[in-house]
């Protein structure tokens, strides 16, 4: 009979991670159909302008719209961020443990989807933002001002970055939350109610506050920026790991 | 193959019988290899340890012998075992209920002695027929 | 060796204590059914051996490790039940190329087979197949993922009787071809009675017997005759089951080897003896009351 016996496996935590990381990425490729819905409504609401004014006389008038891609950003920011909450619930977790998984190789393959799904934003986000201009262009006649119509790719490149830093650092806010909700209901309630009653109030309280605030994003060079969001982003989904590492699951 | 687990017997005394009506048959030889437990949990449908079970039932009563390496084999003298064991036990014990029976039912040894006998007859009509 | 042991295992939820002070082994190898009512604690068990749920206290080893949080025990142990998910966006044949990535026995063949068998569309999506055929994709998975710890939790849930006799016997001939420790819980044994080694019965959260399952059929015998006769031959006895027949007849069911010395007596004593269904004795060791739903109406 031990002829035949199934011999036990010795699993290595990467490979695990890997194999996690890439059934996520196939099964969840809606998230993604998700983010270009997004950043297409964000397109055609910035198709009426940002802001408009004008100015002129009898004779002469001249009417200035504003176009703007932040739109855009914007909406890639609050797509991932439901993303990243969406993906620490108890159906995305009972699907991670169907097959070989344990709490870190969950967190890690998660992290890893996020760190994938922060770039895939960034890039189309800002992208999409070349895209508004064109299209203004053909739609809005010939009379257009740009500071750079036909962008440096080092202004574009830089762009992309920064949005993928931004990306990355509410995917980690997002998928904390997440976890806090998961350890426990009451922060569906006292997360909001954290937000809009306390910022402001922390705020005036708490300089310290508002000093991480401008350390992390009032940072104007963008390798010291980059330095300062990875460390952050690192801490919070660390601290997401550790908070989630004793959870039961499904 | 269907086996009855709805009455009382055991799964493994029940493959211990058709082990032995196979044997009463000649349809296993003297000398030779019996079915395996997973032979036996392959055709019943049954766990190959249950099976092991019924296998080692007819061993313990040297009806089958045991090749180390090799598997349960047949004893040469294993119908005359299988008779020995069954006229004692099994037909004695047959019996004890049909007596008990007829007493309850005031039915006389007479009146008992010509119904196997009826028994008899039709079983050799039966046996008749497939002959022929 | 042991796959599984566990020491005095207790879980509780909240108040709510669903395991009880548990102590079993289960050997390399061997089929057990996890028998017991709805609620008994079975689901709750099964996830702490798998590693999905916490011990409230005692100890529990799978492959002599602690399951819980375990990336070792995760590879070698898949748990199948009904609550499975899967990704909506894959296919059929999409989720078992993925099975086949996760587990390193896996038998594409078998599982192609099987598939075919059952008449599953491959490129069907998981969510959207009927609850029959959720169970019998998932019992495929179970199968073909070969792992040497394997549990399936209810399995059978809305297959029609046809397909679960077919799972039955898939489950028999692959275990024959490779063999390794599967549990199967069921609040039926009749239909996988034969096919198990080890019975383990489970009620109210504690272990109520466990059993070689060809044991279990001479485990207890029931006896039927004169209520005083009876009353006074089982005083003093583990009385199972007990009904009223008749006007002054009572049928109960004790333990055969206790009853061993009082079954020589019984014939004479006018007593009738029979043997106790498995499943009809699982029922009466873990129902609620002596006389079962009879006591609800025997005295009203």
């Amino acid at each position: 009979m031990s002829l035949t016996d199934i011999s036990l496996t010795e699993p290595s935590l990467f490979d695990t991670v890997k194999k996690q990381f890439l059934y996520k990425l196939k099964g969840r490729l809606g998230l993604f159909l998700a983010m270009m819905g997004v950043q297409i409504m964000g397109l055609l609401f910035s198709l009426s302008g940002a802001s408009s004014h004008g100015m002129g006389d009898n004779f002469l008038y001249v009417s200035v719209n504003e176009f703007s891609s932040d739109l855009i950003i914007w909406f890639t920011f609050f797509w991932i961020f439901v993303v990243a909450v969406l993906i620490t619930t108890k159906d995305y977790q009972n699907i991670d443990f169907t097959f070989v998984a344990n709490r870190l190789s969950s967190h890690l393959s998660n992290v890893g989807f996020l760190i994938t799904a922060a770039v895939i934003g960034g890039v189309t986000a800002m992208l999409s933002g070349t895209l508004l201009r064109i299209v203004i262009y053909f739609i809005r006649g010939r009379y257009m001002l740009s500071e750079n119509f036909i962008t440096d790719p080092e202004v574009i490149l830089t762009g992309i970055a920064v949005t993928i830093l931004y990306l990355l650092l509410i995917s980690a806010l997002g998928y904390f939350c997440g976890v806090l909700v998961q350890l426990s209901k009451v922060f569906i309630v006292i997360l909001p109610a954290l937000y809009i009653g306390t910022v402001d109030f922390l705020a005036r309280e708490l300089p310290v506050i508002v000093k991480v605030y401008n350390f992390i994003i009032g940072e104007n060079s963008l390798a010291l920026l980059a330095v300062k969001v990875l460390i952050t982003t690192a801490l919070i989904y660390a601290c997401s790991c550790v908070l989630a590492n004793r959870l039961e699951v499904r | 193959m269907e086996l009855n687990s709805v009455e009382g017997k055991p799964i493994y005394v029940q493959i211990a019988e058709w082990l032995e009506n196979e044997i009463l048959c000649g349809n296993i030889k003297e000398n030779e290899k019996i079915y395996s437990q997973y032979q036996l949990a392959e055709m019943f449908n049954i766990n190959p340890a249950t099976a092991a079970k019924g296998i080692n039932i007819l061993a313990d009563q040297g009806i089958l012998y045991k090749k180390r390496g090799l598997g349960m084999f047949l004893s040469p003298e294993a119908k005359e075992k299988i008779r020995d064991k069954r006229k004692n036990h099994t037909l004695k014990r047959l019996v004890e209920e049909v007596v008990f029976e007829a007493r309850l039912l005031g039915v006389s040894e007479a009146e008992l002695l010509s119904m196997i006998r009826d028994a008899g007859k039709v079983f050799d009509e039966h046996e008749g027929i497939e002959g022929g | 060796m042991d796959v599984i042991s566990c020491q005095e295992l207790t879980k509780t939820f909240g108040r709510v204590r669903a395991l009880n002070n548990i102590t079993f082994t289960i050997g390399q190898n061997r089929i057990t059914g996890l028998i017991g009512p709805n609620g008994a604690g079975k689901t709750t068990l099964l996830k702490i051996i798998a590693g999905f749920l916490r011990a409230s206290s005692g100890e529990v080893r799978v492959f002599s490790e602690d399951p819980f949080n375990n990336l070792k025990v995760a590879a070698n142990m898949i748990f199948i039940d009904d609550q499975m998910r899967f990704p909506q966006s894959l296919t059929l044949s999409e989720i078992l190329a993925s099975a086949a990535a996760f587990y390193e026995n896996w038998d594409m063949e078998l599982a192609r087979r099987l598939f075919d068998y059952f008449s599953l569309d491959p490129e069907q999506y998981h969510h959207k197949l009927s609850k029959g055929m959720k169970s019998t994709f998932n019992m495929i998975i179970g199968l073909a993922a070969r792992c040497p710890l394997t549990i399936f939790d209810e399995p059978t849930t809305g297959m029609d009787a046809g397909v679960r006799k077919d799972f039955y016997r898939a489950l028999l001939r692959d275990y024959l071809r490779k063999p390794r420790t599967i549990i199967i819980s069921s609040h039926l044994l009749n239909e996988i009675e034969d096919i198990l080694e080890d019975i383990f019965l489970l009620s109210g959260g504690e272990k109520r017997l466990q059993t070689p399952v060809s044991d279990l059929k001479e485990f207890a015998v029931a006896l039927r005759g004169k209520r005083e006769v009876i009353d006074k031959l089982t005083a003093g006895q583990e009385i199972y089951y007990q009904k009223s027949v008749g006007k002054d007849h009572s049928y109960v069911v004790i333990r055969r080897d206790a009853a061993e010395g009082l079954l020589k007596k019984a014939g004479r004593d006018g007593l009738e003896v029979f043997p106790v269904k498995a499943d009809d004795l699982c029922v009466y060791l873990t129902s609620r009351k002596r006389g079962g739903i009879d006591s609800v109406f025997d005295r009203y």
